[in-house]
């Protein structure tokens, strides 16, 4: 099957924890990140993160996978810096237009930094939690119950249209269909043979669910009960009041300067 | 929740079975230029919707189904995302419906999905320009950005994206309307 659920079932604190209490804390890790302009904080939180990643019991296939497309935006990222941020001394390279400066370098460094502490906090978010469960914590949070219902559809058809994808382009290239062949635009045509019956499929399949959804009762009582339910118990309300304290008080820091670099 | 009336059930299999279908087509990676780069044609569903179903579909659809991908490989680019596939999806259905009758089908929705599309392009572009460094230089020095060059790297990528997929968009929109004339029953 299809690596879009990288859940992985165990029992740790952070696989107990609430789903509730895990989505305000990604929330809050990504609008701290995008406060934080020291370096150290960076650094420090991504490798708490990476100590918490690697209590998950993540496959490195998933978490290298997550971690390269970081990685290659990163690298991007630092390496085409320096053609337009110029400032501040030292200056470590001058080639021309490709000058390197020590601020410079470490204003690209944070940014980095930023985008590898967001991805991993979001990471965390989807190993430790069950799909249904982050449904319910959303629903929970003052989502609507039908979007959740239909968050839930998509997260569990997502892995069957990328089969049905993959069985139509084996059947069209059983038929001569070359996905390899001429230019871009011409490589994108040639998916037009993929693409209608991948679509009529998805038509019939909204035809037939809607059906599923009456004859299982959707809509039919106005105060919905769950038979898996979820409870904040007092070790998830201590979290979120962690998080919601430490987060302004480590902007404040950073907006103080009471860290430098 | 109390008195809020619920979506028909066919609405919600919609918004499901679309949201995976954005978040598939997105995971998945086609080659399609002969010397690099994969593409993803999640936008083909988005200007599908688009074209076939309606605004508020096409933005909520494109927006969630981009994002769960984004939560599990590129969770910086999230708020982006949000922002960026909903003002594509949703400009693209608007301009689509309101020149309905303006011109050929094919033209209104190029129109549409080139409009639809450059926001797209710009909601990025300026997220990786102005919002990433954010706090990192004074107000005055935003002209020299350094996250200026990463922006303009990925800018023609994202044009041929948005390009490709628009121009499979509107193909498969005329086909699917001639091979399949119950898609119609999907309007409202």
């Amino acid at each position: 099957m299809v690596l879009i659920d990288i859940y992985v079932p165990k029992d740790t604190m952070l696989h107990r924890l609430d789903p509730r209490a895990k989505i305000i804390g990604a929330l809050l890790l990504t609008i701290l990140c995008f406060f934080l302009t020291s370096i150290i904080f960076l650094v420090l939180l991504l490798i708490f993160l990476q100590i918490l990643i690697v209590t998950t019991g993540i496959k490195w296939k998933n978490y290298s996978s997550s971690v390269w497309l970081v990685a290659r935006f990163s690298i991007i990222l630092v390496l085409l810096w320096p053609f337009f941020d110029k400032m501040g001394d030292p200056v470590l390279l001058d080639l021309w237009a490709y000058k390197v400066t020590l601020p410079a370098l470490l204003r690209s460094s944070t940014v980095a930094l930023r985008l590898f502490v967001i991805a991993s906090g979001w990471l965390i978010l989807m190993i430790s939690t069950r799909q249904g469960n982050l449904v319910r914590g959303l629903v929970k949070l003052g989502c609507p119950y039908d979007f959740g219902i239909s968050l839930s559809i998509g997260l569990r058809y997502i892995p069957n249209f990328i089969g049905v994808i993959e069985m139509i382009k084996e059947a069209q290239l059983c038929r001569g269909l070359d996905l390899k062949k001429g230019g871009p635009v011409m490589r994108a045509r040639n998916l037009i043979p993929v693409l209608i019956p991948t679509f009529v499929i998805a038509i019939r399949t909204i035809e037939g669910l809607s059906s599923a959804l009456v004859s299982r009762g959707y809509g039919a009582s106005a105060e919905r009960t769950f038979y898996h339910d979820i409870r904040m118990r007092i070790s998830d309300v201590a979290v979120v009041a962690f998080l919601t304290t430490v987060v302004p008080l480590l902007i404040m820091i950073d907006i103080t300067n009471m860290v430098a670099i | 929740m109390g008195n809020r009336k619920l979506m028909s059930p066919k609405k919600v299999a919609i918004y499901g079975i679309s949201i995976a279908l954005v978040a598939a087509l997105t995971f998945m990676a086609f080659p399609i230029t002969p010397t690099r780069g994969y593409f993803n044609f999640g936008e083909v569903v988005i200007f599908f919707i688009a074209f076939m179903i309606g605004w508020k579909e096409a933005a909520i659809c494109g927006a969630i189904g981009a994002a769960l991908v984004d939560s599990l490989l590129a969770a910086f680019f999230l708020p982006a995302t949000l922002v960026a596939k909903a003002l594509e999806g949703s400009v693209a259905a608007a301009l689509a419906s309101l020149l309905k009758k303006a011109a050929r089908p094919s033209l209104v929705r190029t129109v549409a999905f080139s409009i639809g599309g450059s926001l797209m392009i710009l909601t990025y572009f300026l997220y990786e320009w102005l919002v990433l460094p954010i706090g990192l230089f004074p107000e005055a020095d935003i002209a020299s950005y350094g996250g200026l060059g990463p922006a303009l790297a990925e800018l023609p990528f994202n044009v041929l994206q948005v390009a490709l997929c628009g121009i499979i968009a509107v193909l498969l929109a005329e086909g699917i309307e001639r091979s399949y004339p119950q898609i119609a029953n999907l309007k409202d």
